[in-house]
């Protein structure tokens, strides 16, 4: 059942909905939050916080078919007033380095890490370019670095970093990079 | 949702993992994980994979490592592909294309493709013809060895920088003008005829057969000029041995026996298997579909060009076959497996990735290169005709089909469209007998009389062009193209039970399904006599069938116009239509991922009228770059701006843009701008003009301007009012009249039917 159908069901009085709504709902913003924020403990504080505003403001939505949207404003919200947050901390603590700031969000996956290490390897075996903008793009260089350090034009590096992914995928399903 | 719609989304998974996607997407895509739930495990699955990658240590640690240890050096030996910086993030479906050749490029160094002027003078001392390989026993099987030996050998040799063979296209032409019976005849005593047709210096022979389960070949190295045979070979090979390996051993033999330059021995000489492909049954799929191809059957030659495909996923010169035809995003696939053609094939590879790019500098360069290392490639002066027609420089066109066709008076496809070229540049007798020409080199096919019919009907003589399209009909009863133009011929006539009975056969003799273009064409004339519910029933009929289907390629060629089709009558209807035309798109880029522009003009007249103006003019905006560039879709964005500008009732404006359209296109492709082009002179207030604009369109070419459906009907019914309106009340009535008659079963609540009805009553009481 959506989300959608589960808030009609509760909107409607039906306060068995309640719990499964706040489950999927929860998984969901786990997902985008830990997409956007780094840490773990980060993203999971972002995330209490979008859903005890969800929980306590959802009388205030009026249009009951509008629930999944207006429950991604208010993460949205959130992540935002977080991210602004931590830009102020930042400035205030230039000395730290805010590298070191970043932990590992999820509990340690050997198997997937040396998977993850091979195919890496194979692709920069097969395709340097491709290994080589996967690496600069999850180091968190952004799009006008990458395409200034290799003199490639935006749409050809979007082109090149979907190739570079699909690549990554099909070698950690099937153990092999095709080109 | 709609299953496109949430497809659509679904597939910027990958994008949204690299962080690409900005504004309302990225919103539309996390709200759309909210939502769904497969999506949603998706991306969770996806995503895990990220944050390792990001904050692992031990797998960041070797991701910087990779780039640390990356050379600039090499990077800066990449050439730019393309000359402007790419701005429209629609250009990031063509740059796919452009960036595959970089691998191409790189591979390309290795193997010495850069020839020396001396060894072009050697190799130009040194042709050579290898004829068929004979069965003695005469088998199918036997045929079938033979001919793939020859083929394989002539495509191994060819990469040698120090012989210049002789394709066997030019060879089978030679032949042919020499009234040969075919290749496999040739022998000692007609060598010489056809060597001088051909200028060869060699000429090899051979045969082959198999005894005892070994495969015996045995071939012959003929000094052209003096007759005598100068070597032979012979081989052996058991079982286990492929024919490739069988044309690796004989190439090397041959070469020796031919008296070359020491470095001709010591040149790389790549696996004929790595320049072909490693399957002898693919092989033979793919000369199959050559054969087929230049029939101008297509659908046969797809066929079996497909098949080699389903046998070998890396057989680039398939690939590149099939970009030729329905498939043109195929030629990345081309130019991804290039690796496994020769040098010579590389260069068609690039020059048709530089033509389907728009970059049209570029493929003159390539091709041209072709032709200097390559002089008798007739498929690349071939080439250079077209890029000059698609141009529109016609008579250059004219010239290069010309010389194509003195190296084979026989190519049918140069004289095609020769005929076409000479036609566009003024020369309608010449076309006519260039077509009378086509038909005697190639009496049993029926393109000929279909490229007839379309000459004809471009100078308004539709009885004869239906009789010509008849003709094809009845040499191959399936030709599409000569059953759609005779269907929309006899819809332009007003016979319309005529021409639906005749649809109705074909669909049925020929077993055509919902999902084609017949079904599409029916919609269009449904349209075209106002019946647009009932074209709308005709599309969800075929979008069905369809999107049930397995996908192919075709497929989505088939079921993109059929989106379109179905927005563009929702428009009419006064509905948005935005869904269907967004889906459009998706499913053109399935089929067409270097298609930026297609159907983007009525995305944006879709966003105007669902309240997004800001986004219909980026739309447009992303349009702009295919102006500069001079590709054929540069006229679109001119169309656009004058249809947004008409929306937004600035006729001046509009006209200005519309008439820059219509004067970017070739003549017989002018319905579309002209027709608002008028409409704009009338809104302007300015019948008159309006009335000169539309009847340059009324009597056009009939395949054009029927496959504009509803608009076609339309211009009728805008002329009448042009009529009226500049005081001409017997014309006004005659196109009202006319309107109503082919609109005697429309919809009746279109506001243009009762409007024609209550003017033809007023000018009638008048």
């Amino acid at each position: 059942m959506s989300l959608a159908d589960l808030f009609q069901k509760l909107a409607d009085g039906d306060s068995s909905a309640r719990d499964p709504l706040f489950r999927e709902l929860y998984v969901s913003f786990r997902i985008l939050a830990r997409h956007r924020i780094a840490g773990w403990d980060d993203a999971e504080e972002v995330v209490q916080t979008a859903i005890v505003k969800a929980s306590t403001k959802m009388d205030q939505l009026t249009d009951k078919t509008k629930f999944s949207a207006w429950a991604h404003r208010i993460l949205k919200n959130e992540v935002i007033e977080f991210q602004r947050r931590k830009q102020r901390d930042r400035q205030r603590h230039a000395d730290v380095d805010a590298g070191s700031l970043t932990l590992c969000s999820d509990p340690v996956d050997s198997d997937l890490r040396t998977r993850l290490k091979d195919c890496l390897q194979k692709i920069n075996a097969v395709s340097g370019r491709h290994a080589r903008i996967l690496s600069l793009r999850y180091q968190g260089y952004g799009t006008e670095d990458i395409c200034e350090r290799l003199s490639l034009t935006s749409g050809n590096l979007y082109v090149l970093l979907h190739r570079a992914r699909t690549m990554l995928r099909t070698c950690l399903e099937s153990g092999e990079v095709h080109q | 949702m709609s299953e496109p719609k949430h497809k659509r989304i679904c597939d910027r998974l990958y994008a949204y993992e690299l962080g690409l996607l900005k504004g309302d997407q990225l919103d539309e895509f996390e709200i759309h994980i909210l939502d769904c739930s497969t999506c949603r495990k998706e991306a969770d699955e996806f995503l895990r994979t990220t944050r390792i990658i990001k904050h692992d240590p031990e797998v960041r640690g070797y991701v910087q490592g990779l780039d640390a240890d990356y050379h600039e050096d090499s990077e800066g030996a990449l050439p730019k592909l393309t000359r402007k910086p790419v701005r429209s993030r629609h250009r990031f479906f063509q740059a796919a294309l452009a960036v595959a050749a970089v691998a191409v490029l790189l591979v390309l160094q290795p193997w010495n493709v850069h020839i020396e002027p001396e060894d072009q003078a050697v190799a130009a001392d040194n042709r050579l013809a290898v004829m068929y390989i004979t069965d003695p026993s005469g088998s199918e099987a036997g045929y079938d060895v033979g001919r793939s030996i020859a083929h394989l050998l002539t495509t191994d040799l060819t990469d040698s920088r120090f012989v210049q063979v002789i394709s066997m296209e030019r060879l089978q032409d030679a032949v042919r003008q020499l009234g040969m019976a075919g290749l496999e005849n040739v022998n000692q005593t007609n060598a010489p005829l056809l060597a001088k047709a051909v200028d060869a210096k060699w000429m090899l022979v051979g045969k082959v057969s198999t005894e005892g389960g070994e495969r015996l070949v045995a071939t012959q190295l003929i000094d052209v000029p003096g007759g005598e045979v100068v070597s032979s070979q012979e081989l052996a090979a058991d079982s286990a041995q492929s024919l490739f390996e069988i044309v690796d051993r004989l190439s090397v033999q041959v070469k020796a026996a031919m008296n070359l330059p020491d470095g001709a021995l010591k040149e790389e000489d790549r696996l004929v298997a790595d320049v072909t492909t490693h399957s002898a049954e693919a092989y033979r799929y793919y000369l199959q579909g050559l054969e087929f191809s230049n029939k101008v059957y297509t659908e046969e030659a797809t066929i079996r060009f497909g098949k080699a495909i389903e046998l070998d996923s890396s057989f680039a010169m398939a690939y590149y076959q099939l970009s030729l035809s329905a498939y043109p995003h195929l030629i990345g696939n081309a130019v991804v497996h290039s690796k496994h053609a020769t040098s010579r094939e590389q260069l068609f590879i690039l020059s048709r990735h530089a033509m389907l790019t728009a970059d049209y500098e570029e493929a003159f360069n390539l091709l041209e290169s072709l032709v200097k290392r390559h002089p008798d490639e007739k498929e690349a002066i071939y080439r250079l005709g077209i890029l000059h027609y698609q141009s529109g420089n016609f008579a250059k066109a004219a010239g290069y089909f010309r010389k194509a066709l003195r190296l084979d008076p026989s190519f049918r496809m140069a004289q095609n469209h020769l005929a076409y070229a000479l036609d566009e540049a003024g020369s309608y007798q010449e076309a006519l007998s260039a077509l009378d020409e086509y038909a005697e080199i190639a009496p049993n096919e029926a393109n000929p009389h279909d490229s007839r019919g379309d000459i004809l009907a471009t100078h308004g003589q539709l009885d004869q062009a239906s009789e010509a399209y008849g003709q094809a009909l009845k040499i191959k009863p399936d030709f599409e193209p000569s059953a759609l133009k005779l269907y929309y011929c006899l819809m332009h006539k007003g016979r319309y039970l005529e021409a639906e009975a005749f649809l109705d056969d074909y669909t049925e003799d020929t077993n055509t399904g919902l999902c084609s273009r017949t079904q599409t064409t029916r919609a269009r004339m449904l349209a075209y006599r106002g019946r647009y519910r009932d074209a709308l029933a005709v599309l969800d009929e075929g979008i069905d069938a369809c999107e049930q289907a397995n996908k192919t390629f075709g497929h989505y060629d088939v079921l993109a116009p059929m989106y379109w089709l179905r927005a563009s009558l929702l428009m009419e209807l006064g509905e948005s239509g935005l869904d269907e035309i967004e889906s459009a798109i998706s499913t053109r880029y399935q089929s067409q991922p270097a298609d930026s522009a297609s159907y983007r003009v009525t995305y944006a007249s879709a966003l105007r009228r669902s309240g997004q103006p800001e986004k219909a003019r980026k739309v447009l905006a992303d349009l702009k770059v295919h102006l500069k560039t001079r590709d054929p879709w540069g006229y679109l964005y001119l169309l656009g701006t004058g249809l947004a500008t008409l929306d937004e009732g600035d006729t001046d404006a509009a006209i200005d843009a519309l008439t820059r359209a219509a004067n970017a296109r070739a003549p017989r492709l002018q319905f579309e701008p002209r027709f608002w082009l008028g409409t704009a002179y009338l809104r302007a207030g300015d019948p008159e003009t309006a009335v000169k604009v539309f009847g340059s369109i009324v009597a056009s070419y009939p395949e054009f301007r029927m496959r504009q459906g509803h608009l076609s009907a339309q211009l009728i019914y805008n002329l009448g009012v042009a009529y009226e309106e500049s005081g001409r009340p017997d014309e006004a009535a005659l196109q009202f009249d006319t309107f109503l008659k082919i609109w005697k079963d429309a919809d009746a609540d279109l506001p243009q039917l009762q409007d024609a009805r209550n003017r033809l009553a007023d000018l009638r009481a008048h």
